[in-house]
């Protein structure tokens, strides 16, 4: 139904494909961009938490896996 | 409650500015590090009309309104503590339908449930957290390591978490790597739907009535109901948290009981281990890109106790129908794979991107995927807007209101569930983020106007509405302040 494995492929071809070139300090402006940090910010992380109740799949992701959620 | 916890984040701040001005010397302010902190705001409200406390029918309107403060203090190097408090409050509809039977039900008499109107189980609808973290810094070697304990506590759910996690950059490939292990042990109180309880003042396990409007028994453990089902006693229905799909037991039950309000509810425990994994590597000057592994083990009561499944007996009045309490496994193992991208399109344009496979072992995948694209209108402030799309394949435990096919058993063989959130789903998210970050010092400043003791760093506002595909719609805004000491 999810092609999960296609998509598994896919994912790991473009991990081992790209190719990484050095980046001097002084080229560095825009990876230093918040745009550009890995991971959910911290209002970002906060919104996750209350729809992560409602979806069955959630948990494993740095997110939430425990503890009482006070919804229904 | 608010003033209270505001008042304390502000004390927090105070202390900790001034106490850095105290123990600094001057010859080592160049090194000095200012103190972070992050305010941040939530607020979120759903409706729905598949609610699981009710079988799979019933109001899901909730709102949550939560208040966190983060604070990072930094001690020497690059080694610091990080705090992190929260007070959550939330109503629920659904709540007031755990107990809907407004009083004893005599034998083949039918109840009126008047929605929304049953009473509260639990009357402290808040929940309070907090954990706290040390960073060990070796500047030498890039790395961070960081044990953590935190705590969670709200009417029924107590928990304690512990968790280190070790951070690394590789300056030659630069990569950095991220791992994290925690563990969080809760502790529930076991709420079940009033009509499986005692009918006595003192619920709890001593037996009592089944879980059938036919009920009849006394709160001593003799109670005999003589439901659609055969009844059973309230300790059958609290033991089958503790059995296979098969009834046979798994785990002991702890013998433990809470009281609350002059009423006693037996505890159970439920036990959650992840592994989380991330390497994040730059490509180019404008590119760079992330892949995670993660994994989780949950044992214990995986189940909600005060959820009810009704089953296909051929009867339409809810207060005649074959009723159970949701049974679930009592071990869950999850994996997620996700991969980030990131890409810088123009001077002001980025691309932000996220893909997340899932799957766990009560048969439920998942495919998450995100896409952001965060544009600089001015230098400072940043308009965001942004999609998610989720799509899962169900547990085969679900089957939706009336559906489980009847059984004569007082505990049926096998699992079941009306949980909607456990079942196939696909929902979408589109929402748009504010960040305004000042480009010169803003804040307050001393009284020689010569440096601030306030610096902001940003101002954040996010909105998102979410909408799934059993009608479920929610809303949520968020604010956050990011300012230094």
């Amino acid at each position: 139904m999810f092609k999960s494995k296609r998509c598994l492929a896919a994912l790991l071809l473009f991990v081992t494909a790209t190719s990484c070139e050095s980046v001097k300090a002084y080229q560095r402006q825009y990876l230093k961009d918040d745009a550009m940090q890995q991971g959910a910010s911290g209002i970002e992380k906060s919104e996750n938490e209350a729809f992560s109740y409602r979806e069955g799949a959630s948990g494993g992701d740095f997110g939430k896996t425990g503890g009482g959620c006070g919804c229904n | 409650m608010e003033i209270i916890f505001t008042l304390i984040v502000l004390l927090v701040s105070t202390v900790v500015a001034f106490g850095q001005q105290k123990t600094v010397k001057p010859q080592e302010e160049k090194e000095k590090r200012p103190v972070k902190v992050s305010l941040l705001s939530n607020y979120y409200e759903q409706d729905g009309d598949r609610s699981a406390v009710n079988g799979g029918w019933g109001s899901q309107k909730l709102t949550s309104f939560t208040q966190e403060a983060g604070f990072y203090i930094p001690v020497k190097d690059s080694s610091g503590y990080k705090l992190h408090v929260g007070i959550d409050h939330f109503t629920a509809a659904s709540l007031r339908m755990i107990d809907k039977y407004q009083g004893p039900v005599a034998s083949g008499a039918s109840t009126t449930i008047v929605a929304g109107q049953g009473s509260s189980v639990s009357e402290d609808e808040t929940r309070y957290f907090g954990s706290i973290g040390y960073d060990f810094a070796n500047k030498k070697k890039h790395s961070i390591f960081t044990p953590t304990i935190g705590f969670s506590k709200e009417y029924d759910v107590a928990s304690i978490n512990g968790g280190l996690s070790f951070a690394k950059y590789f300056p030659k490939k630069d990569i950095h790597y991220v791992t994290a292990l925690n563990i969080i042990r809760d502790r529930w109180m076991v709420i079940a739907p009033g009509e499986f309880r005692p009918l006595t003042a003192t619920d709890g396990v001593d037996g009592g009535t089944g879980g059938s409007s036919y009920g009849s028994g006394s709160g001593s453990g003799s109670g005999s109901g003589s439901g659609s089902y055969g009844g059973g006693s309230g300790t059958d229905y609290y033991n089958q948290l503790f059995t296979d799909a098969n009834n046979r037991r798994l785990a002991e039950p702890s013998g433990k009981t809470i009281e609350k309000n002059g009423k006693k509810f037996p505890v159970d425990y439920r036990t959650s281990y992840s592994f989380s994994n991330m390497v994040a590597f730059t490509i180019n000057k404008r590119m760079n890109a992330a892949v995670g592994l993660d994994l989780v083990l949950q044992k214990g009561l995986l189940s909600t106790p005060f959820h009810r499944v009704y089953f296909n007996d051929g009867v339409h009045v809810d207060s005649l129908k074959e009723v159970r309490i949701e049974k679930l496994p009592r071990e869950r193992f999850k994996v997620s794979v996700s991969g980030r991208f990131n890409y810088f399109l123009t001077n002001k344009l980025a691309l932000r991107s996220q893909v997340r496979l899932y799957a766990d072992s009560w048969d439920i995948l998942a495919f998450t995927g995100t896409i952001e694209a965060p544009y600089k209108v001015f230098k400072s402030l940043t308009v965001t807007p942004f999609y998610r799309f989720h799509k899962q394949q169900g547990t085969s435990y679900y089957n939706g209101y009336g559906r489980h096919e009847s059984s004569p058993e007082t505990i049926p063989a096998g699992y079941y569930t009306s949980d909607i959130d456990l079942a196939y789903i696909t929902s979408n998210k589109v929402g748009t983020a504010l960040r305004f970050v000042p480009f010169n010092a803003f804040g307050i400043s001393d009284e020689d106007d010569t440096k601030k003791i306030l610096n902001v760093k940003s101002i954040g506002l996010r909105y998102a509405y979410y909408k799934r595909s059993d009608g479920l719609k929610a809303n949520t805004v968020s604010f956050e302040l990011a300012f230094e000491l």
